[in-house]
């Protein structure tokens, strides 16, 4: 079976400042085939939270390009991009972002809300079940300020797929987590893309052990300086 | 709907947060409605107390009619009011003094008015201020001799309540004329009036008792009324010309002749009154503009998460708009609803000996200034919402989610 590209990365750089300009991506050139896990890894200041930034649209790059399944993001009004991401791509973040005014279950169901799907009692079982199957289901009707912190990050993961994304971006997922969580985590990501097919784009800066498949690209100040692919 | 959503569960989420805030609006709203309306009811009691007693502006001058409704009175009428349409009410009246000796043997000079109680009696409304009629009629013409009284009389309730005038509804009155000539006239109404003077020495009657009293034939008073008697003294000099060509006598008062320093009063109230409206206003609209923006801060990372979900900016705008109105909305209400008891209560606990409020304020809730307390502080509240709304669509994401 031919592999199919999801993201074309042709030409980015990222430069900051007017007067001094500085450098944060220069010249990315990268695809990502549908439904492979990559990993993107690098110290602080390397680049890569810019590049996930800006493969995701929620930062534009100074020059290049990024395609998504064909589609230039950058050419999209603001309103199109916003209705890209919340139809096909899925986010986690460091600091797990769930929304204190929700409890677990209306959290994971808010992208659903944000495409304008209807939540009946069929999507609150699948949303239920979802939670089962990362490990937080007896916390369904919990607020954020009642879980742990493995647990929000696992609600936030739950979020990030329930709408059946092309692409899930996590951007350091693990980094406020203990070892033990930060592990189960990275097991879930990747249970989650064995059973879903789902693309994933990982950053980190967490030693890891890829599995067989497992893309891993390498950035520093700004340059992709090692592709391999395990 | 996503947002209305979003917007009723952060309020709900920070309940005491917002309750406080509701309390502070509501507070706001109801100072703003109180203090309208009071201003207003105040501006109308002084004005009921005055001008509203009395023509605005009357010309003194004799004029013979042999009827009302004769032609040359319908033209004089309509002369007056095509020279301003300011001018509400034209009206004739017969006025006279008499003597009514009281039961301490003192004489009292009483005035009478005649006046046409189908037309005339709108210039001080004294149809609205019947206490008590005998079988709700108003006074009129006595043709029958067989009677023991002369002619009819209305009365101010303060007349009958004075110990030296042992008079009530039906009791009969003989008074003296300025030639001496003695009159029994019969007390068919009681009406109220807040001003001492027109309760207690002013005879309200019919146009022909009233002249019978002096074997007239005329009326010696031409009275007009201007929709604002505030700005009768704009319409006066138009009155004063007119008579210039009509008449060969007259005498040409207006009501502020004698009451500039009302006038001036009621001017530093508006002042004073718009000064503190413009500052409650401002207050209030502060208070939501700055809750709003305490908001924002607060939700600042709700917002980047929400945007980077894939809420559209438009989307996000309209979660704090909707809180604005939701609060701004339940604070009118409330607020009214407070600002209307606070009124009502106001109007219950200060009353004049006779009973009546000390200032006559709005007694239906639905009234001309929550309409208007409505429509100023709806578009304020809103509009004090702006900045930190602005500063919702402006936000990026990055700035709320970069860590690296």
């Amino acid at each position: 079976m031919s592999k199919q590209t999801l993201i074309k990365i042709k030409d980015i750089t990222k430069t900051y400042g007017t007067k001094v300009k500085t450098a944060v991506l220069k010249d990315i050139n990268l695809e990502i085939e549908k439904g492979s896990f990559n990993w993107i890894v690098g110290a602080s200041g390397s680049g890569k939270t810019t590049l996930l930034n800006i493969i995701s649209g929620l930062d534009a790059s100074t020059s290049g390009k990024v395609e998504i399944e064909g589609v230039d993001l950058v050419s999209l009004t603001p309103n199109e991009r916003a209705r890209f991401r919340a139809n096909n791509l899925g986010f986690i973040f460091q600091f797990h972002y769930l929304l204190p005014e929700y409890n677990a279950l209306d959290n994971i169901l808010m992208p659903l809300r944000i495409q304008n799907k209807k939540i009946d009692k069929a999507v609150k079982q699948r949303a239920l079940d979802l939670m089962k199957e990362v490990g937080i289901d007896h916390v369904h009707d919990h607020y954020p300020n009642q879980m742990s912190g493995g647990e929000q990050q696992r609600t936030a993961v739950a979020r990030a797929i329930i709408g059946g994304p092309l692409l899930i971006l996590a951007d350091e997922p693990t980094g406020n987590l203990d070892s033990s969580s930060a592990e189960a985590v990275y097991q879930l990501l990747r249970a989650l893309h064995q059973t879903y097919k789902t693309t994933f784009i990982v950053i980190t800066h967490d030693k890891i052990n890829p599995a067989k498949g497992d893309r891993l690209l390498t950035l520093k100040d700004g340059v992709l300086i090692k592709d391999v692919i395990y | 709907m996503l947002p209305f959503k979003i917007a009723l569960q952060f309020l709900k989420y920070s309940l005491t947060k917002t309750i406080v805030t509701l309390l502070a609006v509501s507070l706001g709203i109801a100072i703003f409605y109180f203090i309208l309306d009071a201003s207003s009811g105040l501006k109308s009691t002084v004005l009921s107390t005055t001008a509203e007693n009395d023509a605005h502006i009357r010309i003194q001058t004799d004029v013979a009619f042999v009827s009302f409704s004769e032609q040359s009175a319908i033209d004089l009428r309509n002369d007056i009011f095509k020279l301003d349409n300011r001018i509400v009410d034209v009206s004739f009246s017969y006025r006279t003094t008499i003597v009514l000796q009281n039961a301490n043997g003192i004489d009292n000079v009483i005035e009478m008015r005649g006046v046409d109680f189908d037309y005339g009696a709108k210039i001080v409304d004294i149809k609205k201020r019947i206490l008590h009629q005998s079988k709700n009629k108003f006074p009129e013409p006595v043709s029958d001799n067989s009677l023991n009284y002369d002619g009819e009389i209305a009365v101010g309730q303060r007349f009958t309540e004075n110990s030296n005038n042992p008079y009530g509804l039906s009791s009969i009155l003989s008074v003296k004329n300025a030639l001496g000539e003695i009159f029994r006239l019969k007390i068919v109404a009681v009406f109220i009036s807040d001003q001492d003077m027109l309760s207690s020495s002013v005879f309200f009657t019919d146009i022909e008792t009233a002249q019978k009293i002096n074997h007239a034939s005329h009326i010696n008073f031409i009275e007009i009324r201007t929709k604002d008697p505030v700005k009768s003294n704009d319409v006066a000099p138009k009155i004063s010309a007119f008579s210039e060509n009509r008449f060969t006598e007259f005498i040409v008062s207006d009501w502020q002749d004698g009451n500039q320093y009302i006038i001036n009063l009621l001017y530093i109230e508006d002042v004073s009154i718009f000064l503190i409206q413009i500052m409650t206003g401002f207050a209030v609209a502060f208070g939501v503009g700055s809750v709003l923006m305490f908001q924002v801060k607060e939700k600042i990372n709700q917002i980047g998460i929400l945007k980077a979900l894939g809420l559209k900016d438009k989307e996000t705008v309209l979660i704090f708009l909707y809180q604005a109105l939701i609060i701004t909305i339940i604070g009118l209400i409330s607020g009214l609803i407070l600002g209307f008891s606070l009124s009502q209560l106001f109007m219950k606990v200060f009353i004049r000996p006779s009973g009546v409020p000390l200032v006559s304020l709005q007694t239906d809730f639905i009234n001309l200034y929550s309409l208007l307390t409505f429509v100023i502080m709806l578009p304020t509240n809103l509009l004090a919402a702006f900045i930190p709304i602005r500063f919702v669509k402006n936000l990026k994401i990055i700035e709320v989610i970069k860590h690296e």
